[in-house]
């Protein structure tokens, strides 16, 4: 072999794309020659750099906040799509509906509740059965709907995850002068200082409406996932003010978020997330304290 | 129950997809925004991509490369949205702009940044750029880099050819010109040519 012709096969060498007897040549042709060997070394060289270069340029870079967002959103995709025949399709959409009706109102289960009324949110010690005995006892039950809670599950898909509203958000100082004194400092309630587990951070706050229902929405990253906090008044929800503060109720919803919520006299406040439920309610138990406090001086003042 | 087995079947698949596909998702977007320059269309067409990948999971087989089969999606992904537009590229192999673009076969020049072999790689024509990124950074085989491309596997190895040749003229050329890398086989070239 040339050295002319091993610099036309050196790069498929590299590659590993030879035949058998070609590389057998090629080898043979490096052992003698060491031009050709200097010439390979350079090309292996150059590709590490190709590669180096490609793999670290900074313009090339993906960011946390797309990473975080593209796997919920495929994640939502893989989790709701439908692999049913079209001629069966409102048969499954009735049965799909069903369940997520059934899963609001039949599989929430009730992690935590108070002790007493005030203030200790969120002590140990509730469990299922009580709380059932006390629905039927004649305790008033979660003033949430199951339309609100598929409301609040579409604003975090719609909203945080893939920015498909209808209508833009405003600002909350903006939405709390106009609508509701609550959403007014609500980013400062929710990242109320040592509440949050180490590592959260803070992405955005505004206000924005799903299907006619307003929320005031914070949107945080933990662990490489978004996770909104959502507020909103639920006075149109039932005629009278919910008993159920101080409780934290928590749900698996069926296509795969996890949801936390509790309320105050006027307000229910979600976060709902891709997370685990561990974690999902971790956040929830760190800013129960501080936001139903500035919740309910908001609902006060009102 | 029927609808809990979906359900659960619906978790299996997305697990599987979370572990195979969705760890190359950073490769994707490198390649997709070399290849748009543009980062709302990278996220785009990674989103778009891995949206397809999904729903057609079942159709790759275990054991293949993911990366790859993930990069021909993205292809096909890019092409048709290009038809969509209506500005679908046309590149054509003729062997006057291959004469034009490789004028000989230089030695490959040492003392280079990894920086300034991007950059020269920036100034091949498109068609040169993507196959040799999609062989030598992604280490795909001249076979399914064919099927990403949908061309002819000897397309790609010509091409691949002339890619390299011309990054090494273009960074030889530039060595030179800062006078740094300068060794006897890179004042003269043409000497090995005659070996």
């Amino acid at each position: 072999m040339l050295c002319r012709d091993f610099r036309e096969i050196a790069d498929s060498y590299i590659s590993d794309e030879l035949l058998v007897e070609t590389n057998h040549d090629v080898i043979r042709h490096l052992e003698t020659c060491a031009d050709c060997r200097r010439e390979l070394s350079a090309r292996r060289e150059l590709r590490s750099k190709l590669r180096e270069g490609f793999q670290h340029a900074p313009d090339l870079q993906m960011s946390d906040e797309f990473a975080a967002r593209l796997k919920a959103q495929v994640r939502d995709v893989a989790l709701s799509r439908s692999r049913f025949s079209a001629g069966n399709r409102a048969a499954y959409i009735a049965i799909a509906a069903s369940l997520v009706i059934a899963a609001a109102l039949g599989f929430r289960v009730v992690y935590q509740r108070s002790h007493s009324q005030n203030p200790p949110y969120f002590t140990s010690g509730g469990n299922r059965d009580e709380e059932i005995d006390r629905e039927r006892n004649g305790g008033r039950p979660s003033l949430v709907s199951a339309a609100l809670t598929e409301s609040v599950v579409g604003d975090h898909r719609d909203c945080a995850l893939s920015h498909r509203l209808d209508e833009k958000p405003i600002n909350l100082e903006e939405a709390g002068r106009k609508y509701d004194r609550a959403y007014i400092n609500l980013v400062s309630a929710v990242m109320s200082e040592g509440a949050l587990p180490a590592g959260v951070e803070l992405v955005e706050g505004h206000s924005c409406i799903f299907k006619g229902q307003r929320f005031g929405h914070v949107i945080l990253k933990y662990q490489g996932q978004l996770v909104s906090v959502l507020v909103t008044n639920i006075e149109a929800q039932d005629q009278g003010a919910s008993t159920r503060a101080g409780e934290l109720f928590a749900s698996a919803q069926p296509d795969g978020y996890h949801l936390a919520h509790f309320e105050t006299e006027r307000h229910a406040v979600y976060v709902v997330s891709g997370l685990s439920d561990t974690e999902n309610l971790s956040i929830a138990r760190g800013i129960a304290p501080s936001v139903s406090r500035h919740i309910r001086d908001a609902e006060r003042a009102a | 129950m029927f609808s809990l087995t979906r359900e659960n079947t619906r978790l299996a698949d997305w697990a599987s997809f979370e572990n195979e596909a969705l760890p190359h998702h950073a490769d994707l977007y490198r390649m997709a925004k070399w290849l748009v320059r543009d980062r709302d269309q990278a996220e785009d067409l990674v989103q778009e991509t891995f949206v397809a990948a999904l729903r057609s999971f079942h159709r790759f087989e275990k054991g293949t490369n993911c990366r790859a089969w993930l990069i021909k999606i993205m292809y096909h992904t890019l092409s048709k949205r290009r038809r969509g537009e209506g500005r679908l590229r046309i590149v054509s192999d003729n062997e006057e702009q291959i004469a034009e673009t490789v004028a000989f076969e230089p030695p490959t020049p040492q003392s280079i940044t990894e920086k300034e072999v991007l950059e020269a790689l920036k100034r091949l024509p498109q068609q040169f750029q993507e196959v040799v990124i999609l062989s030598d950074v992604e280490d795909m085989t001249y076979k399914e880099i064919a099927e990403a491309l949908s061309i002819p596997t000897g397309t790609v190895m010509s091409r691949l050819h002339r890619g390299r040749s011309s990054l090494r003229a273009e960074l030889a050329a530039y060595a030179n010109s800062l006078g740094i890398g300068k060794t006897a086989e890179t004042e003269s070239p043409l000497r090995l040519a005659e070996k």
